[in-house]
């Protein structure tokens, strides 16, 4: 069987649950919880949102939502191997957990793992663009500290065409040297 | 009426690490707060730096610096023009967070303006300055250049930015993985001509996000002959890779 991970990372509403649930084929597994304080929305995942695409009978591409935080670091454990791809999610919005994501790109190491990354920016589509290229200069900055040569790509989660995307991203970028 | 222009260092964080944290909301606050306070001018930031330049009423400028150099984001903070003015040399504020400021239309006036000053300072200042303001340096890149050099991203551009931006994702492709050679880009005939395929990578060098090396000597076994697109060994598709190509439609 040839199953391969793409891992979708990101802070609580960033766009994880939705994105796996508009690439996904089967009714994703969802670990959602209602929230017991106020985080701008009724409910959230506490585990690990799963979906998956099957590209033949013996190949599959598993689709899997885990938070971004560092507590949750046992879960990047579970989703970092034979890792196709790593989104990462970033809400705009509201300001980063910049040493957040500094951790997650030292465990996941795209650069050393040769994993290709995205980052994904999403409830952007009324953004400032002056706030949303500001945005885009502090993501790349991390990402430069961390040697990773991503695209930081506008994305809608909601969207079939835009989740559609970022695959053929992903799969144009793993195919090259 | 006064004008005020600093350069200031972004603060390391928890793990000594430069980031420009915080410079969306500081975008977000100034862009709404600016046009009341009349304040104009630019912020930009590089590799690491801020530049801004404050102009305005002198209460509002003066009242503006005091939070500026309390505020922890701001390190090492270096005010290079302090003077009162009679003109403002911009019409509103500015983000211009890549571009070589001195390169910009929207900056000339205000390097004319304040030629005086910026001429004065010395070598370690302009040094300083240099990813903002190009001080008498003369980086201009001579014509062909590029020819046999190999080019790799250090990041993708802000494609948001960018008129053509399916033409830049795939040209960024190319550059993403390994060192891939200018001369390539050229023959694909995918990106324009020589000039215009020229102009994109001059482009991304300005912006910092390129390095540009000489081909390894086992990668050409004759350095006078230009790399060809058949020179690129090209990779086995894995059947993953055809596989998602089918599931979107693509193949």
């Amino acid at each position: 069987m040839d199953y391969q991970k793409l891992a979708i990372i990101g802070e609580v509403g960033a766009g994880k649950t939705r994105l796996v649930k508009t690439l996904s084929e089967i009714s994703p597994l969802e670990t959602e919880a209602k929230s017991s304080i106020d985080i701008g929305k009724e409910y959230t995942t506490v585990g690990i949102d799963y979906g998956r695409i099957t590209l033949a009978d013996d190949m599959a591409l598993g689709i899997y939502g885990v938070p971004g935080q560092e507590r949750y670091s046992f879960l990047w454990e579970f989703v970092n191997r034979s890792l196709w791809g790593l989104l990462i999610l970033i809400k705009y919005g509201d300001i980063p957990d910049y040493n957040n994501l500094d951790k997650l790109l030292t465990f996941f190491a795209p650069e050393k793992n040769q994993t290709t990354c995205i980052v994904g920016v999403t409830h952007c589509e009324d953004a400032d663009p002056a706030s949303l290229a500001a945005l885009g200069q502090e993501v790349r900055a991390v990402l430069m500290h961390h040697n990773v040569v991503a695209p930081i790509i506008n994305a809608d989660p909601r969207s079939r065409e835009s989740a559609i995307g970022l695959l053929q991203l992903f799969n144009t970028l793993n195919n090259e040297q | 009426m006064k004008c005020i222009a600093y350069v200031s260092r972004t603060t390391a964080n928890e793990r000594g690490i430069n980031l420009p944290a915080g410079l969306s909301n500081i975008v977000q606050i100034s862009r709404k707060r600016n046009p009341a306070a009349q304040i104009t001018g630019v912020l930009s930031y590089r590799r690491g730096q801020y530049v801004q330049v404050l102009e305005g009423p002198t209460i509002e400028i003066d009242d503006l610096m005091k939070k500026v150099l309390a505020d922890p984001r701001h390190n090492d903070i270096w005010v290079f023009v302090d003077e009162k003015v009679t003109k403002r040399s911009f019409d509103k504020w500015r983000v211009s967070i890549f571009d070589f400021i001195d390169q910009g239309p929207i900056f000339k006036t205000f390097i004319e303006d304040h030629q005086q000053t910026l001429d004065a300072f010395t070598f370690e200042q302009k040094a300083r300055l240099q990813d903002f303001i190009n001080l008498g340096n003369n980086n201009a890149i001579a014509t062909h250049y590029y020819d046999g050099k190999y080019l790799k991203l250090l990041a993708w551009p802000d494609l948001n930015r960018t008129s053509q931006p399916q033409l830049i994702m795939n040209l960024c492709v190319k550059l993403t993985k390994n060192p891939y050679p200018f001369d390539s880009l050229v023959a694909s005939d995918e990106f324009g001509t020589y000039d215009q395929v020229t102009d994109i990578i001059k482009d991304f060098e300005s912006l910092g996000i390129l390095t540009v090396t000489e081909p390894e000597p086992s990668a050409v076994s004759d350095v006078s002959e230009p790399a060809k697109p058949q020179d690129i060994p090209a990779k086995k598709p894995s059947r993953f890779y055809g596989a998602i190509k089918r599931f979107l439609g693509m193949g």
